[in-house]
């Protein structure tokens, strides 16, 4: 039965040459499709890393405005709140320095006194870096499927 | 059916030589030098180099308060290839810029298309907030006014600011002596100079970094961090500090100095807590340095001028002997008024004879001959390996830059006569700075412990603390000689009714009235007056220096000085909370006993 058929699909090939074509043309068109696929998966993801980034480098751009306001205010605050406004405005308020010798001294039950720790009245120091862009965005096709070769490789092994 | 061939033949042939052409024309325009120049322009695109310098750390008090931060300030320049209409854009610049019309209108006209013609232009690196203010008001209007007809509208298109930090001392001239200050209108070599500023210059800069920008934003991961200077907090309290800074200008003023110097010390653990000089420089406006400080006037007395210091001196010399157990607190000594030694006779203040008296009435007199006479006994080498020990042949090591210290002159020097010996027991003949007096009796005032003198308390680094300990840099007393000692000053200053005292505390000290070298010999009518005097005696929490140099009202510290200590100490027990000493020991009393109850 075989030997029948296998000159038969031959002979029908050679009859109508279209189907050969037909099949070059569906070969072709499948690549074509796999490479648009590839390509359009790189393209969706090449545009959403670069929104990202763009993203990123906007609140970068932000990070920095803000620290710059931050030390603004707080060098306002402290010249608002200087030694010499301050004298100025107990003066206005008719203050004067406490004279010990009239002083009324309290104990305070457990109250220590000041402290004599630093104060960390200090800013925070950013000192993270950017967020770690994952190598999924990074990497190519071909690093990923070699990644994952050699995961399945690996696996099970144990390390002596 | 051939034909049909021959014409798809064709056909192929012909749109193969049109594709062969486009990629020869490709690869041509590829290669062609214009094409090079195009890259090199796009190039300009794709990123920028740049040094990012990053901020400069603040400096703050004991309390967290701040005394030297950065404020925004802006750079204002022309963004040429933007630019649409350059004459509002000069008219502009010069009315809130206040700068000249027709340097900005020659700038702004530039074309930025022309061969090597720049693209950007600063016009002012230090635009302050209010004039950027003005500058957003006009751009609104511009952009939102109603226009009547055939007027145009005008544009600031090209006209740009960014924001940058400037060093600020929101204090204005508070502890600028100890801050120094920082050049910030060189944007790219700044740098502090004098004082914490420059002693700590590397650590609050921190370390710029060269770097490339991408604009490209895949390429964000590529963007660098620089963490900001070291944060310093310092030992000093503000308050305090300003007390200090008040009280040594009035000084000034009724005494009619010529200059002065107070410094207010932890002889606990070499914490300085105030500092205070003349004159003082407001370091937001530095470039009055060599106005403020005309010739050699020192930016800091305290750590940079040595001066002969008197009979405070005589605590030293009486340290030593009481130490060496060349003398006791009872010994006793017969002034005659006069005592011989090395072909010079040495005379009291007041060239009087005060008769017998023992150690404490020889420092409660200030007399010449008595103290000669001790050192005299005690040797003059055991003198002055004892004023080695007590730091007086170096820098103490404070952290601040211009520390200076004379050099003292040793037995077989060329220079060291025998009178010397004399002389040098009572503070004549050997030159001090303020600081080397305050770290040396604070030995005395701290059961013979002498700590370095310092003023950082803290450094911030990336957010995490470092606090600085104490350097105890030596033992020249034992403890008991220092608690004999500061028990006979306080004897000496009660029975003396000085003006130094302070109501409700027991407190030790000494004037000092030093006579002042010439080339012609001392000045009799000038005069350096001292006091130095710690407390509370039984437990001190701070001693204070005082020099006032060429007071006008007097020549004697018992009159010039000591007023000032006391007014300085009633200030600061206040300030730091201290309560006399008879509250004091009620407190130490129910403390003591609920103790015991426990």
């Amino acid at each position: 039965m075989e030997k029948v058929m296998k000159p038969n699909v031959i002979q029908a090939y050679k009859q109508a040459p279209w189907r050969k074509q037909l099949q070059y043309a569906g070969f072709f068109m499948a690549v074509l499709l796999a490479v648009a696929a590839v390509a359009g998966l790189y393209l969706s993801i090449s545009g959403r890393t670069a929104t990202t980034g763009r993203q990123v480098q906007v609140l970068d751009s932000r990070v920095e405005s803000v620290k710059l306001t931050i030390n603004d205010m707080q060098t306002e605050l402290a010249q608002i709140s200087s030694a010499k406004s301050m004298y100025a405005r107990l003066k206005e308020l008719g203050m004067q320095l406490m004279d010990p010798a009239v002083g009324v001294y309290v104990q305070v039950p457990g109250y220590q006194g000041l402290s004599a720790t630093t104060p960390i009245a200090v800013k925070k120091v950013m000192t993270s870096q950017y967020p770690e862009i994952l190598p999924e965005y990074t990497s190519s096709l071909v690093d990923w499927f070699q990644e994952k070769v050699n995961a399945q490789l690996t696996m099970g092994q144990v390390r002596p | 059916m051939e034909r049909k061939v021959g014409r798809y033949k064709f056909i192929g042939v012909f749109f193969s030589l049109i594709g062969l052409a486009i990629v020869l024309q490709m690869v041509r325009i590829q290669n062609m030098s214009a094409s090079k120049a195009i890259l090199d322009v796009a190039q300009n695109y794709m990123g920028v180099n740049q040094v990012i310098y990053p901020d400069r750390g603040n400096i703050y008090d004991v309390n967290g308060d701040l005394l030297a931060g950065n404020e925004i300030i802006y750079e204002v320049g022309i963004d040429l290839p933007s630019v649409r209409q350059p004459e509002t854009i000069a008219k502009v610049a010069a009315d809130v810029l206040k700068l000249d019309y027709g340097k900005t209108l020659q700038y702004a006209s530039i074309d930025p298309n022309a061969k090597d013609s720049p693209q950007y232009i600063t016009l002012s690196g230090f635009a302050t907030k209010d004039d950027i203010r003005q500058l957003e008001i006009i751009e609104q209007d511009y952009k939102t006014r109603d226009l009547a007809k055939g007027e145009i509208r005008p544009r600031l298109e090209g006209l740009m600011w960014t924001p940058h930090n400037k060093r600020s001392y929101p204090e204005g001239d508070l502890a600028s002596n100890i801050l120094g200050f920082y050049s910030y209108l060189d944007r790219t070599k700044g740098s502090g100079f004098f004082g914490v500023e420059e002693n700590y210059n590397q650590l609050l800069a921190g370390t710029s970094k060269a770097v490339y920008t991408e604009f490209d934003p895949q390429k964000v991961q590529n963007l660098l961090e620089v963490p900001p200077g070291a944060d310093l907090v310092l030992t000093i309290n503000k308050e305090i500090q300003a007390m200090v800074e008040i009280q040594l200008d009035d000084a000034i003023r009724w005494s009619e100095a010529k200059s002065g110097t107070i410094l207010v010390y932890n002889p606990k653990n070499g914490e300085i807590i105030a500092m205070a000089t003349t004159p003082r420089l407001d370091p937001n406006q530095y470039w009055n340095y060599a106005s403020v400080f005309p010739g050699t006037t020192p930016f800091n007395r305290a750590i940079s001028q040595t001066y002969e210091s008197g009979s405070v001196f005589k605590v030293i010399t009486m340290a030593s002997a009481l130490d060496a157990g060349a003398v006791t607190p009872q010994t006793t000594f017969m002034d005659t008024g006069g005592y011989d030694i090395g072909g010079y006779t040495i005379s009291n203040w007041d060239y009087g004879a005060w008769g017998l008296q023992d150690m404490t009435g020889c420092l409660q007199h200030s007399l010449n001959v008595c103290l000669t006479w001790i050192a005299v006994q005690l040797g003059a080498d055991r003198f002055y390996d004892y004023i080695k020990a007590f730091g007086f042949d170096r820098n103490t090591g404070i952290d601040l830059a211009g520390e200076q210290h004379w050099p003292l002159k040793l037995p077989g020097d060329n220079q060291w006569y025998e009178v010397d010996l004399a002389t040098n027991s009572f503070g004549q003949g050997i030159s001090v700075t303020p600081i080397q007096m305050a770290m040396a009796i604070g030995a005395v005032a701290n059961e013979g412990k002498m700590y370095a003198p310092h003023l950082v308390k803290s450094l911030m680094i990336d957010g995490k603390q470092m606090d600085i300990k104490p350097v105890l840099v030596g033992n020249p007393i034992k403890a008991e000689t220092a608690r004999t000692l500061t028990d006979m000053l306080v004897i000496s200053l009660q029975n003396e009714a000085s003006d130094a005292l302070v109501e409700g505390y027991a407190l030790a000290g000494k004037t000092g009235t030093g006579s002042i070298p010439t080339e012609f010999g001392y000045t009799l009518s000038e005069t350096n007056a001292s006091f130095v005097g710690w407390g509370p005696a039984d437990n001190p929490q701070f001693l204070v220096y005082v020099w006032l140099e060429r007071p006008g009202i007097s020549q004697w510290a018992s009159l010039v000085a000591a007023p000032v200590f006391s007014k300085i100490v009633s200030n600061l027990v206040v300030l730091m909370g201290i309560p006399p000493d008879a509250i004091r020991a009620q407190i130490h009393g129910q403390n003591s006993a609920s103790s015991l109850g426990e």
